[in-house]
Formats: structure tokens, sequence, C-alpha cells
């Protein structure tokens, strides 16, 4: 692999992934085995601890997950997840990175409690992590049924618990000082004002290259106009990159958010990333006629609540950027990443990662919409 | 004879649909969520199968389409006219689309070379023109999925 220019930490990552392509394909593990390999990890970290009640859990797109209680002496029971990388995933991220992430955020927004990294395979082999359970789901249990699209319906009631926290809890993260957190495990663009948005392009970039099976013009005139379109960043912020309803947990009685997950491609960068990933149409819903970004905001009442909130103001050319941007990492996850990981048999959930594929012409059809807009061409 | 590959895959769906999905235990959650998008996957396969030769053509041409138009258009120096003539070859004899789709993208590769500052905007037009229309078909396609809000209203 050729030098990519992205993060030094992510590109040591992608490194990694292509020298795991070759490997055989890979057989999820039966519940009995984890609950067994959790024992024996816990007898080193947590001696007289007792595992109990490991099962697998659905959901998700890239991580083999696992609830299990852990009983520990003087302590009692705590439910717990484990977290952990199959061979190949829809992305390529760090297990350790993202418990970081999660730990940094403690008290500031509702975010799982990383308990345990185990990054070196001492579970099972594969990098993983294990968090508190928190309670709490990610769409209404029922009732609430869903317009259209793929997007969570969340309904009325909801949508007027929700969109405020949503909003708070997104300030807050673009507010935090990560300058001071003293991260082991991020690199930050720092040597100029183009340097994160490369970076970004660049890591994504690699994976197309690294994953598709197709030869596509689009991603090569989308590719190259990111390239030559790369919007300077003048205040670099912790930038979440997968703030959507879908990501987060909440209690459905009252509404209350009670974790925001999904933390492993977090980066410092530009806080319209974030903006534009929130306002891309396949995670929003229509009803009728009206699109709401993540069910929750009108896309202009969204970045006009955004902009009174926080005092900053929305370029509008950088934000549509970041969302050619986004279409162009939809693209790579359904079209060739989830498939790639599907084709050499090295995730646990392949048929969900086909079944997914067949979202990549939305995303190809939003990349043209996009690069066609006169205004910003 | 072939006995009817949709009264086969009728088949797998009853038993995926009658028999496995109620035997699996409530705890059992992602084998079940495995199991309904096997039943879901198996409906739209069993709907498509009959139907993929024609779009497999038609993709043949719209990649052809956008060759053609690419190549009337291209100018540049040594890289771009070493990729016209390869395109030019792939065309003339019965590529695929994925071939000619990789044609066109070493062109455009090319283009970016040497290509007069004219085909490099045209090329990005054309391209974007011609994937919008096959995308479009694309989601048609693919809107049994339930994925499309658009294509399903």
């Amino acid at each position: 692999m050729a030098s990519v220019d992205t993060e030094p930490k992510l590109a040591t990552l992608l490194e990694a992934r292509e020298a795991r392509r070759a490997l055989p394909a890979y057989t999820p593990k039966p519940d009995a085995e984890v609950a067994a390999a959790l024992e024996q990890f816990f007898r080193t970290v947590a001696p007289n601890s007792a595992v109990s009640g490991v099962a697998r859990i659905g959901g998700g797109a890239s991580k083999e997950m696992f609830v299990f209680t852990l009983e520990t002496p003087g302590e009692g029971a705590q439910r717990y997840i484990l977290c952990m990388d199959p061979l190949v995933a829809v992305t390529e991220t760090d297990r350790k990175r993202e418990a970081e992430a999660m730990a940094a955020f403690q008290g500031i927004v509702p975010a799982p409690r990383p308990a345990w990294v185990a990054c070196n395979g001492e579970i099972l082999g594969q990098p993983a992590v294990i968090m508190e359970l928190v309670s709490g789901v990610t769409k209404p249990s029922g009732g609430a049924t869903k317009v259209s699209g793929l997007g969570t319906y969340l309904g009325p009631r909801l949508r007027e618990l929700l969109r405020g926290q949503f909003l708070d809890n997104l300030i807050k993260i673009h507010a935090f000082d990560w300058r001071d957190a003293n991260f082991q495990n991020f690199d930050f663009p720092l040597s100029d004002p183009k340097q994160a948005a490369r970076w970004q392009v660049g890591y994504w970039a690699e994976l197309w290259r690294q994953d598709a099976d197709h030869a596509s013009p689009i991603m090569v005139v989308a590719e190259r106009w990111l390239r030559e379109n790369l919007p300077s960043c003048d205040e670099l912020v912790f930038v979440h990159a997968d703030y959507r309803t879908g990501n987060y947990l909440f209690d459905e009685a009252s509404g209350r958010m009670t974790a925001m997950l999904d933390w492993e491609l977090s980066y410092v960068g530009d806080f319209h990333d974030d903006l534009a990933w929130i306002l891309t149409p396949l995670f929003g819903t229509y009803e009728d006629g009206v699109f709401r970004a993540s069910d929750l905001y009108e896309r202009e009442e969204f970045i006009e609540a955004y902009e009174q909130r926080t005092g900053r103001s929305v370029n509008r050319r950088t934000l549509h950027f970041y969302e050619v941007f986004a279409a162009y990492k939809c693209y790579v996850i359904t079209a060739a990443s989830g498939m790639g990981a599907a084709r050499t048999a090295h995730n646990h959930q392949d048929i969900l990662l086909t079944f997914l594929s067949g979202a990549s012409p939305m995303f190809r059809a939003d990349l043209c919409r996009l690069l066609s807009q006169r205004d910003f061409a | 004879m072939t006995p009817s590959i949709e009264h086969r895959l009728d088949s797998v769906i009853r038993a995926l649909s009658d028999i496995i999905l109620p035997a699996l235990p409530a705890s059992a959650n992602l084998a079940t969520e495995q199991t309904r998008l096997a039943i879901g996957h198996l409906k739209i396969l069993k709907a498509q199968i009959p139907l993929v030769h024609d779009f497999e053509e038609d993709e043949t041409r719209d990649a052809r389409a956008l060759g053609e138009a690419l190549l009337a258009a291209a100018q540049g120096g040594p890289v771009t006219q070493k990729a016209v003539s390869a395109l030019r070859e792939l065309m003339a004899v019965s590529a695929c689309g994925s071939e000619i789709n990789a044609g066109v993208v070493a062109l455009l590769d090319a283009g970016a070379v040497d290509g007069e500052s004219a085909f490099q905007r045209q090329s990005v037009a054309i391209t974007i023109e011609h994937e919008a229309a096959r995308a479009l078909k694309d989601r048609k396609w693919f809107a049994p999925m339930g994925f499309d809000a658009e294509m399903n209203s």
C-alpha cells in the first residue's frame, strides 16, 4: 500500500486491514465459546468474579456484540456489553480510540463507560472493548410506524422530547476541549487548514481502493472533486462522525437520551462534517413531503438552531463539501466495504452487508445531484 | 428438465419462514434477524432472476453510451490518447458493462493527467449526466429492498 495521506494512526489501521484480506473465512463464535473466553479474561483482570448470561445481540452492521453479567465480590452484579471486531468490518476503526473517546465524554454527554479494553486479542483473538450496559432503545418499540425510507421514525411525542437533547449533546461534543484531553490514540490535523478534510478524504478513498470490486466513473469524479475542493477549517473541534438517530439510546417513557453510541469514527476536524452527516437524506424521514433530519429537524431549522446556539456560522460551501463527502462515504460503505467483507466471508453480518448494498444506488444518485449543483460546481 | 428455480426458492423461503424462524428461541435475536433478512433477500432475488439478463444488457448499453460520449469529447496528450485507444478497442469487442466502465475510469484518470481543460470539464458533466440516469434505473431495481423513500412512494 502506498503511503496514504490520512491521520497516521488510521493509516496504520488501513495497512493492517489490507494485510488481513487473504485470511480464511471468519466463523462467528458461539455464545458458549465467548462465555469461556470471558471467564478466562476475568480470571486475570477481576479475580473471583463470575460471568453469566452471555448472549449475542443483533443490531449494528460492524461489530460483534454480546451482553453478559459480571458478578464481582463486594460489588454485586453488573451487566456489560462485549463489543468485538470481526475480521473485517464496514469501516476500519480502533477499539482503543473509541474507548478513549467514550471515556473522555463521561459526565459531558451520556455515553457508555468503557470498563476494559482488550485490543491485543486477549479475549477471542480480536480487538474488543467491554462497556457498561446502558438501558434504552434506539427506536420506538411499537406503535409509531415508519413513514418511508431507512431513517428511524420517532413520531411527534418523542421528536419533541428528543430534539433539544440531540442538539445540546452535539453542541457539547463540538465544544469539548480536545487539546486538554491527553488523547493517546488520535492525531491532530495541525499542519495546514485543509489537512482535516484531506486526511478524511484520504482515509475513505483508501477504503474504496482496497474494497471496491468494480470501476465506478462517478467515484472517480467525486474523489477528484473532493480533493480539488478541500475546505479550510478555522476551528478544529471534536467530531463524532456518526451522529444521528439510530446511534443513541433513549428511554421510551420519558424520552430521556441515555447514551450516545458509535464513537468509533470520531476525530478532530470540522464541525460541518457532523452537520452534513445528520442532514444525509437516508438517515432522515419524509412525512407528507417534509424531510426531517434524524426525524427531528427540518433542514434549515436545524442549521439555524445550530448557528443560534453555538454562535458559529455555517458556511454553505463547506457544508456542501461535507454533504458530497457524506454521500461518498455512504457509497464506500454500501457498495465496496460491506460487500468486500461479505465477499471474503470476513464478517458475521454478511447477509446484512449484501442487503445494504441495495442502498448504494441512492448514494450514487446523491453524488450526481450534489456534484451538479451549479452554485458549488 | 431443470426443476423450476422459482419453486425451489419458494421451498427454501417456506422452510425458513414456517419451520426455522418459529423454532428459534426468543433470545436468538441475531439468528432471528438474519433469518428474516434471508427470507426477504430470497423473495427479492426470486423476483429479479427472470429480469437479470435484461438488466445486465441494459447496464452494458449504458456503459457503452457513456464510453462513446467521452470518446467523442476526448482531447489531450499522449496519456489521454493511449486511454482513448484502449477504450475504443474495448468497445470494439463485446465487453460487458463493468469492463467498459474500467476503460472509462482509465480515460477519466488519463484526462486528469494531460487532458485538455475543455475535456476535463466536459468529462465531468458527461459522467454525471450518464451516471444519474443509470443510478435511477438501479434505484428502481433495488426499490423492493425498501431503503428508497422516493422509489417506494
